[in-house]
């Protein structure tokens, strides 16, 4: 999964259109980004790349961009 | 080893029905839209204030001994599954045994959530299997909803309560049980956890101070928490090991199992899981939009349901897949035995 791919995914997950993010776009500035946001990530990442995202480093990603590295670190480990 | 088969099943849900519509107004209209969305959960089944778990396993093994005409002195063990007993001590089975009317048995109780029910039927199963028990009843029981804050949205939407009563006794050759797989995480027991009122953080006043978290939770430590995601992360990543690990005992792939139960914790979970394993929609079952998480109840509450549709043929391989607290998770495999009623009323061995 490209990250491209990733913010386009992550744009459906918290319900808005890929052209209003980018890797750089801060989680927290996203009201959408709540518990349920993350299960869906979670199901995206694990469905696109086969990892299940670690919880607490979701929880610690300040950026859109650090969730996609979290998951390629993963996905790379 | 002599063949042991879950030969009956029942279950008693809380009286009370905690609506959608009510939890609109308790925490939004968005709020709980989301809520759906994430949990497939409609409405809950909620035992009144007085009620404990016991009192729902109670009803569910006096139906089930009644209308199955079950001879009451034929049962010799009783395991009681909870995590909300009726008090520290005696053991909860102990005073269901005298409830039930149970002349001559063992009783004990389990202390495990999600996972209880599997659990306890491999313990019914090895005690019977090895002679030391001829005909248990598992019963569970939680009333879960009593240990939430009524303004926690992240589990007040999601839970409900019941119990269940069932009749685990001896098979033909073939049948029943043929395999368990169980295991433990403890590493995650902080992810869902009532963390006061037990030996080891006793209850004060300061354990009853609520707080609210960063999603606008209310919540105390004397009160259930769940970190979600942690839950989510755990089933999606151990329940397809376990299943695998089941399989290959058995010597079977997927496709050779008839139908496959999980533990009903949330709808959006389920769907997922089962679209990763591929297993089709005729080959499992859904029951938890009209009645919550009812902990570990949900799987002799879903069977219960699978039974009344049809969905369990006679001779069939069943699953059973039960994972959460502990961090816990326990499967079984099993032929369900062609002719149940006579087994029912058959003497104990």
């Amino acid at each position: 999964m490209t990250a491209v791919e990733f913010v386009a995914a992550f744009a459906d997950a918290v319900g808005m259109e890929a052209g209003e993010l980018t890797t750089g776009t801060e989680l927290n500035s996203l009201e959408t980004w709540d518990s349920v946001a993350y299960l869906s990530v979670m199901t995206i990442v694990d469905e696109s790349m086969g990892v299940a995202i670690d919880p607490e480093g979701m929880l610690a990603a300040r950026t859109v961009g650090d969730l996609y590295a979290l998951a390629c670190s993963q996905q790379a480990a | 080893m002599r063949n042991v088969a879950l030969l009956a099943v029942n279950y008693s849900a809380g009286s009370q029905t905690l609506s959608y519509g009510e939890l609109q107004e308790r925490f939004g209209e968005e709020a709980m839209k989301k809520v759906l969305a994430g949990s497939g959960i409609r409405n809950r089944r909620v035992a009144p204030a007085g009620v404990t778990g016991a009192d729902l396993a109670y009803e569910a093994a006096e139906s089930l001994l009644t209308d199955s005409g079950i001879d009451r002195s034929t049962i010799d063990l009783v395991i009681h599954c909870t995590q909300t007993p009726d008090h520290w001590l005696p053991t909860t089975a102990c005073l269901l045994q005298e409830r039930l009317k149970l002349p001559k048995c063992a009783a004990f109780d389990i202390n495990l959530g999600c996972t209880q029910y599997v659990y306890a039927l491999s313990i019914a199963h090895a005690m019977i299997a090895a002679g030391t028990a001829s005909r248990a009843l598992v019963l569970t029981g939680d009333t879960m909803t009593h240990t939430l804050n009524p303004l926690d949205r992240s589990l007040v939407p999601l839970m409900g309560d019941a119990g269940s009563a069932s009749l685990i006794g001896l098979a033909a050759e073939g049948e029943g049980f043929l395999h368990f797989e169980l295991g433990t995480d403890g590493s995650g027991g902080k992810y869902l956890t009532i963390p006061a009122g037990g030996a080891r953080i006793a209850r004060t006043a300061e354990t009853a101070l609520e707080a609210v978290d960063a999603e606008g939770n209310h919540r105390s430590p004397e009160q259930l928490y769940m970190n979600g995601a942690a839950i989510f992360h755990f089933a999606i990543s151990t329940v397809p090991k376990v299943i695998a690990s089941l399989l290959v005992k058995a010597g079977l792939t997927i496709d050779q199992v008839d139908l496959v139960l999980f533990h009903q914790a949330n709808r959006y979970m389920l769907d997922y899981l089962v679209k990763k394993l591929k297993i089709p929609a005729e080959k499992t079952h859904f029951f938890v939009e009209e009645i919550g998480n009812t902990s570990g109840s949900t799987m002799p509450v879903l069977l219960t349901d699978a039974l009344s549709h049809g969905k369990v043929r006679p001779g069939a391989l069943v699953m059973l897949v039960t994972f959460g607290v502990g961090l816990s998770w326990a499967a079984t495999l099993m032929r369900w035995p062609a002719d149940t009623a006579a087994a029912v009323k058959g003497s104990a061995a």
